[in-house]
């Protein structure tokens, strides 16, 4: 327990006395925490009820006396001229006086939350603040910076609370605030503020006086000060507010949960500012029931695969064991030999290539190889030879299970690529080339990765599109060009999952590759969920039938899962001109600001002309390219 | 190997469109005859041509791979970009002439919105044809290159944030490569100047200030040689056990294990132009100081896809995604602590396949398991080279006993003289390999700080071959016209370090 008069050396609270210079008589109180802070009604007191007061301070003083027993007190604050429960400013006199009258008062923490309530209540219901403008006649310039700073950090105090600062001295202000020392204000002319402020029973107080008075209302001037310059954590009213209803009262335990938290309770991944002043960069969680399915979960697996294919994709449905399969690949191996060996010549000795070098040597391996594979099924149809019949059902055995597989199974991403005839591989390898150009994993999926056709398609459709300027982490924003402008807002779970889906949905998204589709599955409410399921299986029926067409064409993907047998080449043709026009001609425009579905129609637009016409545009180009030309 | 187009094999759809660019830009035909379209990218289509005048192989000629054909590449870029962006583009372009490794801008034309730049045409392999059949030392070829131009492209602040191998244009027989496609490439900005020139008078930084800004990341402030973040402006957030329990008394919020359900916060941007399966950590972890470092993530995915055989590598759509890939091969622990590093918390709860220390072996563990899947199945030709690789890792990870090379046994050799040779020959590419992969791994360091220069990793012991034979490759550089030397490469450094 600190001893009363240590604290009143230290900085007695006598916010309610108007500098009368009153004995002081200086309360110890204990502040167990605010925990022990019994809620006092305050509301229905009025001054008449002094009486009341005065034995409830007596409870108080006996409480006190028990306090004292209690070994553990962590600190100790001292009050004056506590308790005022009046809600005008001019009764306030009476009160304390009352106070003061009353014998070595304590204040109880009780006193104190009522002493704190009140003046809360009048600074933001009738406090007009005056700050008096005048100085001391003697003061360094030095000094009077410090002083100005003092008054900004004060204001600031003062408007956290609510209250009101006026320009202008005039009747309604309630208190003045000078720098002046309040001790001679009946030594100063009649015109001047302060004693001007005094007839009118203004209160006058000097800055010590309200540092102490807003320290004693818990407003932590270091702090005000710290963030001086950063105007978005400044607690002022609106803020502390604003900040109260979105984490709720700031004197809480942390850790207690609330129903305005989100808690992961599943599968989660969360990514999230250590200093929280940015939004969480990542939330995802799945439900259980989401993860049932192992070959198909919603993120990222590793699925190793072989044949040089992504190890996030795998084979899929792709089995390189079999017999056509076997044959496809002995065939481009032995295409691809001489260049492979080739390279192993100019690579054989040094890095810098020896194209002289014929020569090459090869470290015996023990491993299944493609030609091993291929002899191995020769041998077993050889074996079979003798009955052709019997040949014959096997090899159709071979193939039949599988063209059953891509009909049940869900998961299947694509079809046998040697289904595709080479011909038509070519025919409509232009406009499969052009789509390529907009879509982002055609190559994965249509055929993943392989390169037993790589040969055929043209480099352009292997590309792996760059993702443009995007800033921000949502596939959301990723259309058309790629040149749109992300926007630093705060966008609606849902509304971004949406979008997020539309996306998807325009860009062809396997379910089965991305997670992005059943991620946002969970994002989505009620409502909405179940029609995303719906899209999201029908997506996955799309997925059977080669293409990646997850548009609204609900009659193609009918028409698609009925005739699975329907000759396949002629049908991704006639589908990806469907959405070619829809895809590729859509875009955002930087110089117009503006989204366009169609390009052609953009740039004859009257706006893009206009901008395009204008050479003062394109000044730094033109600069750039009269240099380049300088030096022919 | 490559597919030389013939004009009259070149698709009508094509023909139409380059005649079309001819009307658009008339003057295009008095020096080039446009012969193909040969790319598209996000934000042009590039032609190839022939340069009629000859002019820019006379003054360029350093940078035609063979004397006889004599092409260029148009690029028209497309008419959405805005004005801005093409001349970023073609300005760095313009700075970065002067390396053999990097395709400079050599003309240029506007005629309204359009503009049509003019590059080289360097003939070479598709990554896809040569990927799977590259020799060790071929895979040095290629990565030598590659970090030659990219330290050049360092060395004058820039950052390319595209490496993938589209933009590398790369001819195996040749052993030349040449980095292209500056569309997204950058100025790094110095994070250290901003910081001193913010610097308060009690010459602290009021990280506090500072958090709010995108451009900052916690990261840059190890490198000021200032405390942490944290206490660095008084008690901002209070940690228990390691938790940010408290922050600022504005709310105490424990937000570690859940967000709130109505979010006002601002969501935090950064460039994270790129590639899918090419950003570095800190492009997915959206760090607002990115450097050169995160094109040497990306030369490292490239390694990783030339190792095992796999391309591409990894596949996700959007980044949160590409960070659990991530997480699947180096583990979520590396990860977290590589999202501190950025000022960024990351949990990763109850999700199978993601564990905590990555995938087992590292990423040795990683391309073994990726080889063996194929030398289990059969899907590599029998004179597939990467079987060298696949036995290298099998004795370093599984035969513990001998790290000396040694070839299967059981097969008949020829005679002594051959098994001898061959023994060499091994114990050569070994040697390769042991420090390919110690490449790998500085590639792949998860702080960018710590992750390998251009210019260190040029300096590796994996490239000791090549940097004896320095003078050969000065040789190349010395190009007709350009009086100005080439920085790009050691000879620079070690000039340096004499005069030093």
């Amino acid at each position: 327990m600190i001893s009363p008069a240590k604290i009143t050396a230290r900085s007695p609270l006598k916010a309610a006395d108007t500098n009368s210079r009153v004995p002081r008589n200086s309360l110890s109180i204990n502040t167990d925490g605010s925990a022990n802070l019994a809620n006092t009604k305050v509301s229905g007191v009025d001054t008449g009820n002094l009486m009341l007061k005065k034995r409830s301070l007596e409870k108080l003083e006996q409480q006190q006396i028990q306090d004292k027993k209690r070994p553990k007190i962590e600190r100790g604050r001292s009050i004056e001229g506590a308790i005022v429960q009046v809600s005008k400013a001019l009764s306030l006199k009476n009160a304390e006086q009352d106070n003061q009258n009353h014998h070595q008062a304590k204040v109880t923490p009780n006193e104190l939350l009522e002493w704190q309530n009140n003046w809360k209540k009048i600074m933001r219901r009738e406090s007009r603040i005056y700050f008096d403008t005048t100085d001391e006649t003697d003061i360094s310039k030095h000094a009077r910076l410090k002083l100005d700073k003092k008054k900004e950090l004060l204001k600031r105090g003062f408007i956290s609370l609510g209250a009101q600062i006026t320009q202008f001295f005039d009747t309604s202000v309630t208190i003045v605030i000078t720098r002046r020392s309040v001790d001679r204000i009946s030594s100063l002319q009649d015109n001047d503020v302060l004693s001007r402020a005094k007839k009118g029973y203004m209160k006058v107080w000097n800055y010590e006086k309200s540092t102490r008075f807003l320290k004693n209302l818990n407003v932590d001037l270091d702090q005000l000060e710290k963030e001086k310059l950063n105007s978005l954590s400044t607690p002022t009213l609106s803020n502390l507010l604003q900040n109260e209803k979105l984490y709720g009262p700031s004197d809480r335990d942390p850790r207690t949960r609330r129903d305005d938290i989100h808690y992961f309770k599943y599968s989660s991944v969360y990514l999230y500012d250590l200093w929280q002043t940015w939004a969480p960069v990542i939330t995802l969680e799945w439900k259980p029931q989401e993860l049932m399915d192992v070959n198909n979960l919603p993120y990222p697996v590793l699925k190793m695969g072989t044949f040089g294919r992504c190890p996030f994709i795998g084979d899929g449905s792709c089995d390189e064991s079999s017999y056509k399969r076997v044959a496809k690949r002995y065939n481009r191996d032995k295409a691809n030999r001489s260049y492979a060996l080739r390279l192993r010549q100019l690579y054989q000795y040094h890095s810098e290539p020896s194209p002289d070098r014929t020569e090459f040597l090869l470290i015996p391996h023990t491993c299944l190889d493609s030609k091993h594979c291929y002899e191995k099924w020769q041998q077993k149809l050889n074996s079979h030879q003798t009955a052709l019949s019997n040949n014959e059902a096997k090899v159709s055995e071979i193939t039949v299970p599988k063209t059953k597989l891509s009909k049940v199974d869900e998961n299947t991403s694509w079809k046998e690529p040697i289904k595709v005839p080479e011909k038509t591989l070519s025919n409509i390898s232009l406009s499969h080339q052009q789509l390529l150009g907009t879509m982002i994993r055609q190559e994965t999926e249509e055929f993943p990765n392989d390169l037993c056709n790589s040969k055929n398609l043209n480099w352009v459709a292997q590309e792996i599109k760059a993702s443009g300027v995007h800033q921000s982490n949502d596939v959301a924003t990723s259309f058309g060009n790629g040149l749109g402008p992300t926007k630093a807002s705060v966008l609606s779970k849902n509304l971004k999952s949406l979008n997020r889906m539309v996306v998807d949905r325009r860009l062809g998204t396997k379910a089965n590759t991305t997670s992005s589709a059943s991620k946002i599955i969970s994002k989505i409410n009620n409502d909405e969920k179940e029609q995303s399921q719906s899209n999201a299986s029908r997506i996955n029926s799309t997925n059977t039938t080669t293409d990646n067409d997850n548009k609204d064409k609900d009659k193609d993907i009918k028409n698609t899962n009925k005739g699975v047998n329907v000759n396949l080449d002629k049908e991704a043709g006639t589908k990806k001109e469907i959405e070619k026009p829809v895809v590729r001609n859509s875009g955002y425009c930087e110089n117009c600001r503006v989204k366009y579905d169609s390009l052609d129609l953009h740039v004859k637009s009257e706006r893009h002309q206009s901008f395009a016409q204008n050479d003062l545009n394109f000044e730094s180009i033109d600069s750039l390219i009269s240099k380049l030309k300088f030096q022919f | 190997m490559s597919v030389k187009p013939v004009r009259n094999n070149v698709p009508e759809e094509i023909q139409e469109e380059m005649s079309r660019l001819y009307e658009e830009v008339p003057t295009l035909e008095d020096d080039y005859e446009l012969l193909d379209k040969i790319g598209e990218g996000t934000f042009s289509s590039v032609y190839k041509a022939k340069d009629l005048k000859g002019k820019i192989y006379q003054k360029y000629a350093s940078h035609f791979w063979s004397s006889e054909a004599k092409y260029v590449a148009l690029k028209k870029i497309y008419v959405t970009s805005s004005p801005q962006r093409i001349y970023n583009e073609l300005n760095l372009l313009y700075i970065l002439a002067g390396c053999i490794r990097v395709a400079p801008l050599c003309d240029a034309t506007r005629v309204r919105d359009q503009v049509i730049a003019v590059l080289p045409y360097y003939q070479h392999e598709e990554f896809r044809n040569f990927y799977r059949d590259l020799p060790i030392k071929g895979i040095k070829k290629y990565m030598w290159e590659l970090l030659q131009a990219l330290n050049f492209v360092h060395s004058k602040g820039i950052i390319h944030r595209d490496v993938k191998p589209t933009n590398f244009l790369y001819n195996p027989e040749l052993g030349r490569g040449v980095l292209v496609d500056f569309g997204l490439a950058e100025m790094q900005v110095n994070y250290l100047d901003e910081i001193n020139g913010q610097l308060n008078d009690d010459n602290t930084i009021s990280v506090k200030e500072r958090r709010h800004q995108e451009q900052f990341c916690p990261c840059i402030m190890r490198e000021a040689g200032l405390s942490a973040p944290h206490g660095v402006s008084g008690p901002m957030i209070t940690i228990q056990n390691g938790k940010v329990v408290h922050l600022n008394g504005l709310n105490n919020i424990d937000l570690t294990k859940g967000y709130p359900k109505y979010e006002t916060r601002r969501v935090k941007r950064a460039n994270r132009a790129g590639t899918r399966g090419f950003r570095a950590p800190e492009v997915l972890m959206k760090c607002g100081a990115q450097t050169t470092k995160i094109d040497i993530w990306s030369v490292g995915v490239i390694l990783l896809s030339l190792l095992s055989r796999r391309f591409p590598m990894f596949q996700s759509l959007d980044d949160t995604d590409s960070l659990l890939e991530l997480c699947s091969i180096f583990g979520w622990k590396k990860l977290k602590k590589c999202a501190n590093i950025h000022g960024l918390g990351f949990e990763v709860s109850n999700i199978q396949n993601i564990k905590e220390e990555g995938y087992p072996g590292g990423l040795k563990g990683f391309v073994y398991d990726l080889l063996n899947k194929e030398c289990e199945e059969g899907t590599f030709p029998e004179y597939s080279i990467s079987f060298e690789t696949h036995c290298y890792l099998s004795q370093e990870l599984h035969d513990k006993v001998s790290i000396e090379p040694k070839l299967p046994n059981g097969e008949d050799m020829k005679s002594r003289a051959d098994a001898y040779q061959l023994k060499k020959y091994q114990e050569e590419i070994w040697s390769d390999h042991f420090w390919c992969f110690q490449l790998l791994q500085q590639c792949f360091e998860m702080d960018p700080q710590k992750r390998s220069s251009a210019d260190e990793l040029i300096h590796s012991a994996f490239f000791y071959e090549l940097t004896d034979a320095g003078e050969t490759t000065e040789g190349e550089m010395t190009d007709d016209d350009l009086n100005n030397t080439d920085y790009s490469g050691v000879e620079d450094n070690d000039v340096l370090l004499i005069s030093g």
